[in-house]
């Protein structure tokens, strides 16, 4: 059983900070939140590992996603403010451009309601139609509706915003 | 004829249909152009949606060593048993030494010459002794009680917190959580062997991040002071800066029969990410012959972790039991 969760945690580490990174957006703290979970799924030794795992990061998300996550962002964001020399220089463009996506796939990914969210980043992250539908409530039927919506909006609401920032910068 | 919905097609190419629907709808994508066109065009979204997606999120390079998570698991777990004390937990033990406690009353019944654990002095700090061994590839863990370290014999320094007269009796008292199973007889030889997890070589001298300090007769003042098991030849000594003012100290000692014996003192953080580095190293390296156990004294927010053979640290632990039976 240890084995078995030490493969899932070789497996899946990386899925699970993705998972709260996207909820959270800081990276350290989704870390420290991923490896929480599976300390927990040492102590519970759950039946269905994957989805249990899942089910715990969502819990974590949602507690850490209350005051802490403002605070913290907004400390990175100082921390990022080139205060001092900035270092990449010559990469500051290329930076700045990424930085404008991300935040654009960030914007539309909040345009969702919270359960397509939670469906589009569970499916994201590796989990099959049941067990999404096990950790949100859905029918299983309803997570292929639930995805097609959720797949649309979220790439609708990036191109629109594109449109918007090209369109401010020509 | 009946197109296929959106949401199916979705699931179709999720690989989320049984295999007679998968049938179904590939019959009718075979012979419906309309459902083909939709099919790709869903295909794309969905590739848009992942590609979108997978810019979002911290590139993490490889996942921290399991040992992390166990370690977390100890600690934990520690932290659950006080404040549940009534929680039974198969193959541990808790032993709450509640005063008098000396490492020396336990490590003088275990072989060879081990007579004596030396810690530095530090503040007193409050709460229990747990001693605990986990069935997993974990280390022992003991954590250590209010009374300022005491120490004897090779090392009369004097403590003021607790100063103890040589010749005083036997008077540790030792409080057993009722339930608890003694775990020395309940070990598995898989289980003994996963005691052995933690810990395994000293990093070289050279090793980044530690210096090397001279031993000798010359320099018996410091080592007074060194973390270490009174009464054994010094082979090593080590420092590593932590942060400003801190630092972590590993000694390197020989046992009668050849072994070594390490004790690493410093803050506990940094102390469990070595031990856990250590063992990470250890399992890449799929030794398995040098087998040894780690005992973790934890004295407010530093550890003082002496590694061994796992006989003398299980000796030890069954010394103890022995004594709460009496």
């Amino acid at each position: 059983m240890a084995d078995d969760l030490e493969s899932l945690y070789r497996t899946t580490y990386a899925s699970v900070v993705r998972f709260l990174y996207r909820k959270i957006w800081d990276a350290d703290r989704a870390q420290d939140l991923a490896q929480e979970v599976f300390v927990r799924a040492m102590a519970h030794q759950p039946e269905k590992p994957r989805a249990w795992v899942f089910a715990v990061a969502a819990n974590l998300a949602r507690d850490e996603a209350r005051a802490a996550v403002r605070r913290k962002r907004h400390l990175s964001l100082l921390r990022d403010d080139p205060a001092g020399v900035p270092s990449s220089e010559p990469s500051a463009q290329d930076s700045v451009e990424r930085e404008e996506r991300l935040a654009g796939i960030e914007q539309a990914l909040s345009t969702l309601t919270p359960r397509d969210r939670e469906v589009l980043l569970l499916w994201d992250a590796g989990l099959s139609y049941p067990e999404i539908a096990e950790q949100t409530g859905l029918a299983v039927g309803a997570v292929g509706t639930t995805l097609a919506r959720a797949r649309r909006r979220l790439v609708a609401a990036y191109d629109l915003q594109e449109r918007r920032d090209h369109a401010a910068h020509s | 004829m009946r197109h296929i919905p959106e949401e199916e097609l979705h699931a179709y190419l999720d690989q989320a249909l049984s295999r007679p629907q998968c049938v179904e709808i590939e019959s009718h994508l075979a012979e419906c152009a309309r459902c083909r066109a939709s099919r790709d065009e869903i295909a794309a979204l969905r590739d848009r949606t992942t590609a979108l997606l997978a810019n979002l999120g911290p590139v993490i390079g490889q996942a921290p060593s399991f040992e992390v998570i166990r370690l977390r698991s100890i600690r934990a777990g520690a932290a659950r048993r006080q404040r549940l004390s009534t929680a039974a937990w198969a193959a541990s033990i808790a032993v709450a030494v509640v005063a008098g406690w000396e490492a020396n009353r336990w490590l003088a019944q275990t072989p060879a010459a081990v007579e004596s654990v030396t810690v530095p002095p530090t503040q007193p700090a409050a709460g229990p002794l747990v001693a605990q061994v986990t069935p997993s590839s974990t280390p022992v863990e003991v954590q250590r009680p209010a009374p300022a370290p005491r120490r004897r014999h090779q090392n009369p320094a004097p403590t003021p917190a607790a100063p103890v007269s040589p010749a005083e009796p036997a008077t540790a008292e030792i409080a057993v959580e009722p339930q608890m199973q003694p775990a020395v007889t309940q070990l598995s030889p898989e289980e003994a062997h996963g005691l052995l997890g933690a810990l395994a070589t000293l990093p070289p001298p050279t090793h980044p991040g530690w210096r090397a300090l001279p031993v000798g007769p010359a320099d018996s003042s410091v080592q007074n002071r060194m973390p270490r098991v009174s009464g054994l030849p010094i082979v090593q000594v080590l420092v590593q800066e932590v942060g400003t003012d801190e630092e972590v100290t590993a000694v390197d000692q020989q046992l009668s029969t050849g072994e070594t014996i390490r004790t690493i003192e410093g803050p506990a953080a940094k102390v469990e990410t070595l031990i856990a580095q250590e063992s990470a190293a250890r399992a890449d390296a799929g030794t398995t012959d040098d087998k040894k156990a780690t005992l973790i004294l934890r004295q407010g927010d530093r550890i003082t972790a002496v590694t061994g053979p796992p006989d003398v640290l299980h000796n030890l632990l069954s010394k103890v039991m022995a004594r709460q039976r009496r």
